[in-house]
């Protein structure tokens, strides 16, 4: 039993860092139709901007993670939506698709090649002492993950459900057409939401960088995994995503423990295509109009 | 610009010339080009003329190269591994044929890369089926009795003869009604569907032969290289192919044989830009994606509109668009 | 009208097939030619680079001394993408340049892809793989600079029962040909010894979190921890055992002490140890040596892949000196059932005996972790032998 439990904030401490970038994913698809198959480059990215800022220029922690953010923000967010996003998404869902995957290989093999192959080691932002709780042993940096991922989309939430610009975004989510006849600026609109997952993704690779170490192939799991907490917990909804993040986690970490470690990468897998054949939008997520 | 009968036929005439021509290393690139043509021509059908975002193509392949493998093990001739292969994997892809009815887009990828991911899973851990993660060596090639195809020119002229098989019954398919009905699915599901077309057996067929020329591919591709394992059909395989596909020209008959070309041929030219190869390939699909989304075959069209006098008919009605 | 669209058709695809396949230059006569296949991109870029540096620095250093026999050395680079096609395309390839002998491939299934090629060849071929898949194919062509997974977990078990006298022992291994070949060695030399793993449980590659693994560790009273994965692997499942404030032991062969492992995974390696064949913390003079104009032309410490590369263009060498021409058929048999030593070449760095599968037996050593370092804490004979010298003329 206190292995069940030790098992489950494990895989809710992982799950919290797969919601983070699930959730960025579901909000560009939501404003944006866009299927970012980036999104684990997306991440791994601000984590070397995190080594250069934090380990190689010595910021103090705090400006190098706004410096991080900063800088993904910019280059990620704006810049992949003015310079990529602007024109595919007018031909269609598939152009972007492929753009992104072409993106994602892009950032993969550049910091491989110009940076290092090799696994940067990140220093730990929460102490990693064991704190024992009976037999079940976890250490603040579990506590730290979960912590700081709900309270980012935590306001994350807030954003969305009570300031203008976040109910900006819920309308063009519904419907862009009309979105764009009310007044809203759809193409501002996208660019921030680009922005917005950018900071997202620069947050999760904070988190990510101490558990995952540096490396430039570590994205393509987290995206993936990214891909299953969206459609799992549901495509169109926040909170969907947030569910899906932690399922995965929880079922990836209990499976390997009770189930098979050789078939580990097939439970959540077995999930999502469960949720896809049943509910395609998602546990938590809401049939989409046929737009 | 179409590629017309004659067309093909000249180009099957210059691929029979070309041992004659070709030292061993260029020879096996183009087998391995051939085998990708294949496996193009199949990506092709069911993603760029209908329109079925499919991520598992390198699993159908993998039904093709392991039975190949693990009946020549037993001594059973190449052709009736080939058969089985192609005819597993035109089984498994009526199977994601039905989610594909019921989904779209990216859920119809999302499940497309599961069912790769689940096959490589199933192709590692069954070891005393596949090998497991040791592989299967010494995939043996065809034989007819005392004539062998072990040779490397022999080899590629029997690829070649397969590769002809495919591309005929490709344009078979898409000059018939099956082909106008792909292309009104691709164009807009609901109109077509007004139209009387049976969406559902399209999606199916769609499906189900990409997947088949797949299996076909594999089953080549197995006793090319000599040596199969688990590696060599994952996610990042079938995007290799989804890449391929997408810079020849999706939906365009010599979409696969430009994006095969480019991507087998093109490293081996880059040779010296040791390490730089992939990211300009990266690069390049996103360049594109942005200027040039119809693929290679673009720069075709353009170069093709350019030289043709004004009077002439653009496309015959009989080739493949 | 048909044909001549046709012919317009055509012309361009044949124009650009043949520039695509265009006559690969000549090079200078007088040179011995020995390529490196290496992953240079893909995967395995880490160890492809490793293997590649030490191969140009062996050459480097042997030409400086006038090459062998009288004859210099060239290298060239060629990138096999971590992907075995790719690999069969440029052995291939460089197989049309008449070269004397090939340096690569590392990874295991490109190895056993494009082996049989350089056999067909009759090109003698020096690969950094480990794994006993390449053993067993009956290749008389293949040399490993290493030894397999078979004479390595002998030894690994040979230690812990024997030295460290580990009662309990979990195994926690990556599922690849890598780890499944070291798994099922592990297990089968325990065996022997009337012992199995009380935890056998295998991982992903780049898997992030350990904690099923780590928790049945500790439900199962485990008192050593056998590590087999790769080195990012094994730098998390270290932090997360420290984390975990689990008491067991923790054992590696090769990679749970590499620098790879080390540097990513902090002061959580300490304590770690490990049976390697090959480390830069050696002791043995000749290495140390190594290991330092490495670190002085690349900036980086040698791991176990730079020390094999290194080794190997010295085994070249050491069997054309002792076949006294070169001719590929007499160094291919003089490397089998033969003993080298650093007496006859010190590029060799130690000691060694190729058997008659081209792997080798060679003195190892055991290592700790200590103050984010390998040091070395005792060396290990050859696990066979007396071996014989036999001469090669």
């Amino acid at each position: 039993m206190a292995d069940f439990v030790q098992l489950s904030v494990a895989g809710v401490s992982i799950g919290a860092i797969y919601a983070m970038a699930a959730i960025g994913f579901v909000l560009l698809w939501q404003t944006s139709n866009t299927i970012n198959f980036a999104q684990g480059e997306f991440v791994v990215l601000p984590a070397f901007a995190m080594v250069l800022f934090f380990v190689i220029f010595r910021f103090p922690f705090v400006a190098a993670m706004l410096a991080t953010i900063l800088v993904s923000t910019l280059l990620l967010g704006w810049g992949v939506k003015q310079l990529l996003v602007t024109r595919l998404l007018k031909m269609g869902v598939l152009p972007l698709v492929i753009a992104t995957i072409g993106l994602s290989l892009l950032i993969r093999y550049s910091l491989q090649q110009f940076w290092t192959p090799l696994a940067l080691p990140f220093p730990a932002i929460f102490s990693r002492d064991p704190i024992r709780l009976g037999t079940i042993v976890v250490s603040l940096e579990e506590i730290g993950n979960i912590l700081f991922a709900a309270v980012a989309i935590g306001a994350l939430q807030l954003f969305i459900t009570r300031t203008k610009l976040g109910w900006a975004m819920q309308a063009v989510a519904q419907n862009r057409a009309l979105a764009s006849v009310l007044g809203i600026n759809v193409s501002r609109l996208v660019t921030i939401t680009f922005m917005l997952n950018a900071a997202l993704t620069a947050v999760a690779a904070i988190l990510i960088a101490p558990v995952y170490l540096v490396k430039y192939d570590i994205g393509i799991g987290l995206g993936l995994k990214a891909f299953y907490a969206a459609i799992i917990g549901g495509f169109n909804q926040i909170r969907g995503a947030l569910l899906g993040g932690l399922l995965v986690g929880v079922v990836e970490t209990l499976s390997a423990a009770y189930i098979s470690s050789h078939f580990r990468d097939a439970f959540a897998l077995a999930i999502l295509i469960a949720v896809l054949l049943l509910k395609p939008e998602g546990i938590w997520g809401v049939k989409e109009e046929w737009a | 610009m179409a590629l017309g009968r004659l067309g093909l036929v000249a180009l099957l005439a210059l691929g029979v010339m070309l041992p004659l021509v070709l030292d061993q290393y260029k020879l096996y690139v183009m087998s391995l080009t051939l085998v990708y043509v294949i496996l193009a021509i199949g990506l092709n059908l069911t993603l760029g003329y209908a329109g079925q975002i499919s991520l598992c193509h390198a699993a159908f392949m993998s039904f093709g190269s392991y039975a190949v493998a693990i009946l020549g093990q037993h001594g059973v001739a190449f052709e009736v591994g080939l058969v089985v292969g192609v005819a597993v994997a035109f089984a498994w892809g009526l199977v994601l044929g039905f989610p594909a009815l019921k989904v779209k887009h990216h859920y119809l990828a999302m499940v497309t890369l599961g069912f790769n991911i689940i096959v490589f899973l199933v192709l590692r851990n069954w070891e005393s089926l596949t090998g497991g993660s040791f592989g299967i060596s010494n995939v043996a090639r065809p034989a007819w009795g005392p004539l062998s195809f072990k040779s490397d020119r022999a080899f590629y002229l029997y690829i070649l003869a397969w590769a002809a098989v495919v591309v005929a019954s490709a344009y078979w398919i898409l000059t018939s009604r099956w082909g106008r009905a792909f292309r009104a699915i691709r164009e807009n599901e609901m109109r077509a569907e007004v139209v009387g077309v049976s969406l559902r057996n399209y999606k199916l067929m769609a499906f189900a032969i990409g997947a088949a020329y797949a299996g076909m591919g594999g089953a080549l591709f197995a006793p090319l290289l000599g040596y199969i394992d688990p590696g060599a059909y994952t996610l990042d395989r079938s995007i290799q192919f989804l890449l391929m596909v997408v810079l020849g020209g999706l939906g365009r008959f010599e979409g696969p044989f430009i994006g095969a070309l480019v991507v087998t041929v093109l490293p081996e030219v880059l040779r010296g830009s040791e390490g730089l190869y992939l990211i300009i390939y990266a690069l390049a699909v996103i360049l594109m994606m942005l200027f040039m989304p119809k693929g290679l075959v673009g720069l075709w069209d353009l170069a093709w509109r350019s030289s043709r006098s004004r009077t002439s008919p653009s496309i015959s009605s009989a080739s493949p668009r | 009208m048909r044909t001549v669209r046709t012919v317009r058709t055509v012309q361009p695809l044949l124009a650009a097939l043949v520039t695509l396949l265009a006559v690969t230059p000549a090079s200078p006569q007088g040179v011995i030619k020995l390529p490196i296949l290496a992953e240079i991109t893909g995967g395995g870029a880490s160890v492809g680079a490793m293997w590649r540096d030490a191969v140009n620095l062996a050459v480097e250093d042997i030409n400086k001394k006038g090459g062998i026999l009288g004859t210099k050395l060239e290298t060239s680079v060629q990138d096999t993408q971590t992907d075995p096609p790719t690999s069969v395309a440029v052995m291939r390839r460089v197989l049309n340049d008449k070269p004397f002998a090939i340096f690569g491939t590392v990874y295991s299934s490109s190895t056993v892809a494009n082996m049989d090629i350089a056999r067909q060849a009759g090109v003698p071929q020096f690969t950094g793989s480990e794994s006993i898949i390449i053993t067993q194919k009956g290749n008389d062509n293949i040399f490993l600079t290493s030894f397999t997974q078979d004479t390595g977990m002998a030894k690994q078990v040979r230690w812990m029962l024997d030295d460290l006298k580990a009662e309990k022992i979990a195994l926690i291994w990556v599922n690849n040909a890598f780890g499944k070949g070291g798994h099922d060695m592990f297990v089968h030399f325990l065996k022997e010894r009337g012992k199995t793993p009380v935890v056998d449980i295998s991982t992903e590659v780049q898997q992030a979190d350990f904690t099923p693994e780590l928790t049945k560790v500790r439900a199962s009273g485990a008192t050593h921890v056998m590590v087999y994965n790769h080195e990012e692997e094994n730098a998390r499942f270290m932090i997360q055992l420290r984390k975990m404030g689990l008491a067991v032991e923790p054992v590696g062969e090769t990679t749970l002490c590499a620098q790879t492992t080390i540097t990513p995974g902090g002061g959580a390696v300490n304590g770690a140890r490990c049976h390697v064949g090959l480390t830069a913390g050696s002791p043995v003079p000749l290495m140390v040596d190594m290991s330092r104009r490495f670190q002085e032309k690349y900036n980086r410490v040698p791991d176990h892949n730079a020390f094999k590369g290194y080794i190997g263009v010295h085994m070249l060498k050491a069997a054309v000196q002792r076949v006294g021409s070169w001719d590929q058929a007499k160094v291919r048999a003089c490397l089998h059932n033969n003993v080298f030593t650093t007496a006859e070449e010190a590029g060799l760095l130690m000691d060694l005996y190729v058997n008659e599968k081209g792997s080798l037996d060679r003195p190892s050593f055991i290592v700790e972790v200590k103050d984010q370092k390998s040091v070395v804490t005792k060396t290990v004979g050859m696990l066979g032998g007396p071996y014989n010298t036999r001469p090669c003329k």
